[in-house]
């Protein structure tokens, strides 16, 4: 069967409806007032109902429940109430501020590139002047010379290369104007 | 920045349901944080603005609170006083201390809820998410969604009975 098919979906969708709305009927007429009822799945459609996700048809079947019947206008009234109890619970204010202190976190941010540009310029000035200082030792032969010039300028050549990367990837972040 | 505003309410949403799956404020910020660098990184992920973007965070957020509580295989007791109500306060103190103590009793109640239970009223009663919403980001049938909702509303009820709070239903 193909599910994608309008024609059965709607035919399937109609008799589906149809079996609820029933459902709701037959518990019109042998709905008890035990409380572990209750729980027969048979009185789910009083949540679709307060959620406004049923048909107009089964809508109608459950207005005239809640109506007519006590346990069932007992249960409706009291999932409402609950519901309404649970929609009003929210985060406090404070809660939220600190959440978006915490998102936003201005200060690390600044204390993090402004370290990260410390080490950056500390680093280049230690090894330029190591570099310097090796080079005119006079008593360092030419190959000891040329093996810590290589050293220096590797780690040079790395840190050049981290500092390229990440200012790449800011440049190609779409998402960069967005608050994180 | 039109996408900043309801991307930034799209995170406090996440954030509140994070917590309170978790019941942990740092898990909860962890969570969101990689859920939406998830959501950055990832291709296939919807763009911030996409009307899809919002199911499919609570989808990552809830699937990683998951992971978080398998791991530490119990669920932590929430600290009561970081909820309130949002309803108009009362100005009797009275009544404002009875609100008080509804919240904290329907606070501990949800908490009493299973994970299952507790996910999809916070879902719908909370984040006020569609059937089908919920049901993407739960991963289930459409059709299965009213039905666990209504037995998760059930089991909230019957604990808030047990705690002797009034649900005000003709008697």
């Amino acid at each position: 069967m193909n599910d994608n098919d309008p024609n059965k979906s709607a035919i399937h969708a109609k008799a589906q409806s149809k079996d609820r709305a029933d459902l709701a009927q037959a518990q019109l007429v042998g709905a008890d007032s035990n409380d572990d009822q209750l729980d027969d799945p048979r009185f789910e459609l009083i949540s679709g109902f307060l959620d406004g996700e049923l048909t107009q048809q089964e809508a109608q079947k459950i207005s005239l429940l809640i109506e007519t019947d006590v346990e069932y206008r007992r249960l409706y009234q009291e999932l409402s109430q609950m519901r309404v109890e649970v929609q009003s619970l929210s985060l406090q204010e404070q809660e939220l501020e600190h959440l978006d202190r915490l998102f936003k976190e201005p200060v690390a941010k600044t204390t993090r590139i402004f370290g990260f540009a410390l080490v950056a310029i500390g680093a280049v000035v230690v090894v330029g002047l190591i570099l310097f200082r090796i080079f005119i030792h006079p008593e360092l032969g030419l190959l000891e010379k040329i093996l810590v010039g290589a050293l220096g300028g590797g780690t040079l050549l790395l840190l050049f290369s981290v500092l390229r990367q990440r200012l790449i990837n800011a440049k190609k972040d779409k998402y960069k104007r967005v608050k994180i | 920045m039109q996408v900043s505003e309801e991307f930034e309410e799209c995170r406090k949403q996440a954030f509140s349901l994070a917590l309170r799956l978790l019941n942990n404020r740092d898990d909860a910020l962890e969570v969101v944080q990689s859920s939406i660098e998830k959501g950055i990184n990832r291709a296939n992920a919807p763009a911030l603005d996409h009307p899809e973007f919002k199911p499919w965070l609570f989808t990552v957020v809830r699937n990683k609170s998951i992971d978080i509580l398998r791991h530490q295989k119990r669920v932590r007791k929430v600290e009561h006083e970081e909820f309130h109500s949002s309803a108009p306060v009362s100005t009797e103190p009275d009544k404002n201390l009875q609100q008080m103590q509804l919240k904290e009793t329907l606070e501990k109640a949800i908490n009493q809820l299973n994970m299952q239970q507790k996910e999809i009223i916070l879902l719908r009663d909370y984040h006020n998410f569609s059937y089908a919403d919920i049901a993407k980001i739960l991963g289930i049938a459409n059709g299965s969604v009213m039905s666990r909702l209504h037995r998760a509303r059930m089991a909230l009820r019957e604990i808030l009975v047990k705690k002797g709070f009034s649900l005000g239903g003709e008697k």
